[in-house]
């Protein structure tokens, strides 16, 4: 992933790769609690 | 509405109106009108991304999607923190880089001018269409509900939003956005909260979960592998990245709203934020929805959710009319008994008890629905041109009937709010590609910076009222949410793939894409049309990736038969 040299760092995280790495293993959390939702009731 | 009502509502509208006019009050140059001086925050910014793309068709429409067909539907969004990882670490830079206005600027530096036009002007085809349903598919709903004119609350929610869009550009839309997103999500918390209320005279929120659940209600996540199907976790993960990188990546009325930021971080936070937050608010409106329907097995729901058909059907034949409404009710009590049935095999932990209630349940459900069927029929025979599909009025339905005096003028604010925050990114997103994509590049190239803002604010007016004439002439016969998103995916595809080619396929160059973009368009047009008429069976997400992948394929495939790179 490409970024400007001179981009500020991200507030949290420390960086925007791990900002990115966050942001999916998000998305996989709420398609985990989603589908739990989905068999559980 | 009652007098309370109508105050908290024109209050609401006004504050909102007059605080984005006041604050914008000086823009003095086009850099100020159309990008808002670069002055904004993430905050900002993720809030008024989330404004534009949750218009009150998200608000009328969704719950009324769930009460209907569960909520699938929230699979629609899967791909999109995937999408917004690809805008921000691709489109974003190069737009800041490059300093354009719109996303299609960058296309003449990348190909050539009559590429950019076509970007433009499938952009403005899609967008234009959509910021008429965006204005019509809230003033219909709205005036049948409240008795107001439909041309009236049309010029309603259109004047407004043309007041502080012209008079404040960008910025104005971002700063009113945020009030917006405040008033909108208080509302839908304080409608959930009295739902709740109601329901805790039967049954607890859990109980109500799990009679949601037994219902069908609650299937969130749907791992078939069908094409046929509308929403599935595949379509919402793959086509759905292209629907969303497409409306993030290339749409000026989202590219706008970014284009915004002090610098590329700010939009780039903005955007994770908007990844983080969207998928949990559209499951929470969703299952309000899905709540709602249990809500309406406790409360005899009416026959036919929009009342104004209904009035027709009683002038057509009264007698006829009150025999159904009267066996509807007695269906619907049974009903009631059915669902405290379930209740208590949930509360005794008995399976069997549950089995035989939920069947129960369907015998009565199923006789409601036969008289809610010949109930449609005396509505066909006094206007046989009537729109059935009632999923739409649900919640409106809902919130007057129910909601507290106050309340209901808050609600009703929440989807002017949402309306008025959508159309306002549509019609300066228009207005600035206009100006930017068309006159400045095309007919008046040198003229001083006070001549295109002038130009911007008379060409938000002009969008503005055109939105307001598409939607006066409107008409629509699909779930409003799923009408603004087919719309999106039969042109979305194609622009990204433009986009695509022009980011990671250095070697094809303007005319090829340019032809191949044109056979593309034609193609998704026609499966639309066959798939409309029963030919092939396609959920229209599939549109997106066909659109995008025959544009990046045909123009490679196009390239050494059109030859090279024009001046």
């Amino acid at each position: 992933m490409s970024e400007e040299p001179q981009e500020a760092k991200p507030p949290f995280f420390g960086s925007w790769r791990a900002l990115y790495v966050f942001v999916l293993l998000w998305l996989v959390v709420l398609i985990g609690l989603m589908y739990w939702f989905t068999i559980s009731f | 509405m009652n007098t309370i009502d109508l105050i908290v509502l024109f209050s609401t509208l006004g504050l909102i109106v007059g605080y984005g006019v006041w604050k914008t009050r000086e823009n003095s140059n086009i850099e100020s009108y159309l990008r808002g001086n670069n002055s904004m925050k993430w905050g900002t910014i993720g809030l008024s991304v989330m404004a534009t793309q949750a218009s009150a068709i998200t608000f009328i429409s969704t719950p009324g999607q769930a009460y209907e067909d569960g909520m699938a539907f929230v699979q629609n969004y899967l791909g999109m923190p995937i999408a917004l990882i690809i805008v921000a670490t691709v489109f974003i830079p190069l737009y800041y880089r490059l300093k354009v206005y719109t996303a299609y600027e960058y296309l003449e530096s990348r190909f050539d001018l009559k590429t950019r036009i076509l970007g433009a002007t499938l952009f403005m085809i899609q967008r234009g269409l959509a910021a008429g349903i965006t204005i019509y598919a809230p003033a219909i709903i709205l005036s049948s509900v409240l008795k107001w004119d439909l041309n009236l609350t049309i010029l309603l929610v259109g004047g407004l939003v043309i007041i502080y869009t012209v008079s404040g550009g960008t910025r104005a839309v971002s700063i009113t956005q945020k009030q917006q997103m405040a008033v909108i999500l208080i509302g839908m918390v304080a409608a959930f909260a009295v739902m709740l209320d109601y329901l805790s005279e039967y049954i607890t929120f859990s109980q109500g979960l799990s009679i949601a659940g037994k219902l069908g209600k609650l299937d969130a996540i749907d791992l078939d592998f069908s094409f046929e199907k509308r929403y599935t976790i595949w379509s919402g993960l793959a086509a759905g990245i292209f629907l969303q990188l497409s409306y993030f990546g290339t749409d000026q009325s989202q590219v706008a709203r970014y284009l915004g930021g002090k610098n590329t971080a700010e939009s780039k936070i903005g955007l994770m934020f908007n990844a983080m937050m969207k998928i949990p608010m559209q499951f929470f409106i969703l299952l309000v929805g899905a709540m709602l329907y249990v809500f309406y097995i406790f409360y005899v729901p009416p026959v036919h959710f929009n009342q104004s058909l209904m009035q027709k059907a009683k002038e057509e034949n009264r007698l006829r009319y009150q025999g159904l409404e009267n066996y509807h009710l007695d269906m619907g009590m049974r009903r009631i008994e059915s669902g405290e049935y379930m209740a208590m095999a949930l509360r005794k932990d008995d399976d069997v008890m549950m089995d035989a209630a939920v069947k129960s349940f369907y015998t009565w459900d199923k006789e409601m629905k036969r008289a809610r069927t010949e109930m449609e029929g005396l509505i066909k025979q006094a206007e046989p041109e009537a729109e059935l599909d009632d999923s739409d009025y649900v919640f409106l339905s809902f919130i007057l009937v129910f909601l507290p005096t106050g309340l209901v003028g808050l609600l009703i604010a929440v989807i002017f709010s949402a309306a008025m925050s959508s159309t306002s990114s549509e019609i300066n997103a228009l207005a600035s590609t206009t100006v930017v994509d068309y006159y400045r590049r095309l007919f008046k190239k040198d003229a001083s910076d006070k001549h295109y803002v002038v130009m911007s604010k008379l060409l938000t007016l002009i969008w503005g009222l055109i939105a307001i004439l598409f939607a006066i002439f409107a008409n629509s016969s699909e779930n409003l949410i799923e009408a603004v998103n087919i719309v999106g995916s039969l042109f979305y595809g194609t622009i990204l793939g433009i986009f695509l080619v022009a980011f990671f396929v250095k070697f094809v160059h303007g005319t090829s894409v340019f032809v191949a973009t044109l056979i593309a368009q034609v193609i998704v047009i026609v499966c639309h049309f066959l798939s409309v008429n029963g030919v092939i069976g396609l959920g229209y997400l599939w549109y997106n990736v066909i659109g995008c992948t025959l544009t990046v394929v045909l123009s490679i495939a196009l390239q050494p038969i059109l030859g090279k790179k024009t001046a």
